[in-house]
């Protein structure tokens, strides 16, 4: 193999091709005159399946780019203070989740002091509630503490 | 032309009003103040401020788009001439001699020149757009479903052919973005295709949270690898107005740089991506001593960042008349406009005259913003050059939470943003640029529309599109820029400039 990035590249895009033709197998697909649901998305995916075939024997014949390292740190902690912030938001809050994604997202990059991080956190969270709750007057909750009937 | 000065009086009059003129200069400020942080380009700065028009009017909140971009790219100039970090490709070629200069001592001047040069070609686009638009959107109001395929096609290969790296890879990207359009209802029969009972996803996917996702979230992921370990500008800004030397200096490469960045921005492809390089070209080429390029020389600064800016200025055309966003900043506005529930196209200029002139006016207004507002504030731009990423990008990830929550309240869309994100970064990874897939994104719903009904017309028969004249012209010359980029010394080329720029 010559140019494993376009190798896995073929991969992917064959696979991201029959799991669309799975994903709208049940539309139908109706005549050229009459196009159906399903025609339209079942015809791009079969030009990324051919895509994918010729990157994949492309991949043997022609000198290419490894494959690229992936950071994971980051990825990883990024995403993670995403879905954290989804997760908490609604049963606690602005002030919990804001300070929960930026913290955590705050060490994905390398070198993140862990005082530095918190107190940078507090100082966002609290500016986001003052700037989106009480001055563009977002409706997003701003403190929940379950159990006790605290909400603002 | 009197017709022209009518339809640019009433631009004015709806730019003018005390409103739009407070939003055209708060979205260039917040524009320039988010441009100008490192690692931050136009395309993230504007998909990161949109959530902030969404309570705005249309017209409102269209100007305070188009502001934003003018600002944008203008921070975008700012980091390139002071940092050499090039905001977007287009301002790649300003960091060759206007870092140049700002290491001797000359970034005002610099600075002060890019300012008035892009005021001066902002002017003239203006009204080359305003002059344009009518006979453009005659000739394509008498388009029907066939020709709009065509032309729609034509624009993603002429936009694949201009993307960074390889061409295969651009045209999948499109293709990709293309399949991303359909999820969410099918257009005749309302069933619901691939939203696999997310309910976040049954009316399609949000272009705003895409937007977000893609280029800022997925700019963090990808900056988050290298140390962004940068070198800001020791030395002074240095006086700002530049003298009569220079400005004579500078008058022709920007009277040139506005000439071809206009010209090439009105291409349906991403045509602004070559002005600035083109204009270089030629200030290099006819100047009396070339070796000063690259060592500070002031035409090579001048003339690119009037084509930069004639060339964003013009790419609205497509858009405006055509309804064919040219490049994926394009493509976030049509995303704005969809959000206000206007079809960009050729009927907008009859169905919402104060809007469509009223943007092009305010064109005008934000390049005027931007030398009144900017030059005088250069100082605390370069301030927050400094601000080092391990502050900014955890504010970002907030900023971009927030902003998808307030769109419509829902938690489902945060965890979307953060897939585009990661969409983002696996496409980077793999050699795919996610600017041309935003282009499939925006334009796939219509282009299946015009597909079925030319499907209809045709009664099933592919050959309608290359029997009907006009339609089988764009295709023609579609094939025929296919094949000038795939002939073996232009590729060559292609790779070179985008090498070039990759430093």
């Amino acid at each position: 193999m010559r140019s494993p990035q376009r190798f896995f590249a073929g991969l992917v895009l064959i696979g991201i091709c029959l799991f669309v033709l799975w994903a709208v197998a049940d539309l139908s697909q109706g005549t050229a005159t009459a196009m159906g649901p399903g025609m339209f998305p079942r015809g791009l995916a079969v030009l990324l399946g051919i895509s994918g075939v010729v990157q994949v024997v492309q991949s043997f014949l022609l000198e290419g780019e490894p494959l690229q390292r992936w950071a994971i740190r980051g990825l990883v902690l990024v995403t993670v203070g995403i879905l954290l912030f989804a997760l908490t938001l609604r049963p606690f809050g602005l002030a919990v989740a804001g300070m929960l994604a930026l913290v955590v997202s705050g060490f994905g990059i390398e070198g993140a002091r862990p005082r530095a991080v918190i107190a940078f956190s507090a100082l966002v969270t609290i500016v986001c509630v003052v700037l989106f709750r009480y001055i563009l007057e977002v409706s997003i909750p701003v403190l929940i503490i379950p159990g006790t009937g605290i909400r603002f | 032309m009197g017709e022209l000065v009518s339809h640019l009086g009433l631009g004015f009059s709806v730019a003018l009003s005390l409103q739009n003129v407070v939003l055209c200069f708060v979205g260039a400020m917040l524009g320039t103040l988010v441009g100008v942080l490192p690692g931050i380009g136009p395309i993230a700065t504007i998909s990161i401020l949109l959530p902030a028009t969404f309570g705005l009017e249309p017209v409102s909140a269209l100007i305070m788009v188009a502001g934003i971009y003018y600002g944008a790219q203008y921070g975008s100039s700012t980091t390139a001439i002071l940092m050499s970090i090039p905001g977007e490709t287009s301002s790649t070629v300003t960091c060759l001699d206007g870092h140049q200069m700002a290491k001797q001592g000359r970034a005002g001047i610099a600075l002060g020149i890019a300012a008035i040069g892009s005021f001066f070609a902002g002017s003239v686009t203006t009204i080359f757009v305003a002059a344009l638009a009518i006979p453009l959107t005659k000739f394509a109001l008498g388009f029907g479903p066939v020709e709009f395929f065509s032309l729609m096609v034509m624009g993603l290969v002429f936009a694949a052919a201009l993307a960074h790296g390889s061409m295969f890879n651009a045209v999948i990207a499109i293709i990709f973005g293309v399949l991303l359009s359909t999820v969410g209802p099918d257009l005749v029969t309302a069933q619901l295709r691939m939203t696999f009972g997310v309910n976040e996803l049954a009316d399609g996917i949000n272009f705003a949270i895409l937007g977000m996702g893609l280029f800022g979230i997925g700019e963090i992921l990808r900056n988050l690898e290298t140390s962004m370990s940068r070198e800001v500008l020791k030395s002074t800004i240095g006086r700002l107005l530049p003298g009569l030397k220079e400005l004579r200096e500078s008058a022709w490469p920007i009277i040139r740089g506005t000439i071809v960045g206009g010209g090439l921005g009105i291409l349906p492809g991403n045509g602004a991506v070559l002005g600035a390089f083109a204009s270089y070209t030629i200030e290099k080429k006819i100047a009396r001593d070339s070796t000063r390029f690259g060592h500070g020389a002031i035409e090579g600064v001048a003339g690119p960042e009037s084509a930069n800016n004639a060339g964003a200025q013009a790419s609205f055309i497509p858009l405006l008349t055509l309804g064919i966003p040219p490049n994926a900043v394009m493509a976030i506005m049509v995303g704005a406009m969809t959000i206000h529930g206007i079809v960009p196209g050729p009927r907008v200029i009859s169905s919402n005259p104060e809007l469509f002139w009223g943007l092009i006016a305010s064109m005008w207004i934000g390049n005027l913003m931007l030398l009144v507002i900017n030059l005088p504030l250069i100082s605390i731009w370069v301030k927050l050059l400094a601000v080092p990423y391990r502050l900014l990008f955890p504010t970002i990830i907030i900023l971009c939470c927030i902003g998808v929550y307030s769109l419509s309240g829902s938690t489902v869309d945060i965890v979307l943003l953060a897939v585009f994100g990661l969409l983002g970064y696996a496409m980077s990874k793999f050699g795919f640029e996610p600017a041309p897939m935003t282009l499939g994104v925006v334009l796939g719903s219509r282009l299946e529309e015009a597909l079925q009904q030319s499907m209809i017309i045709s009664d099933g028969d592919f050959s309608i599109f290359f029997t009907r004249p006009i339609s089988a012209a764009l295709l023609f010359c579609t094939a025929i820029l296919v094949v000038i980029v795939l002939l073996p010394n232009v590729s060559k080329r292609r790779e070179e400039v985008f090498v070039e720029e990759d430093d």
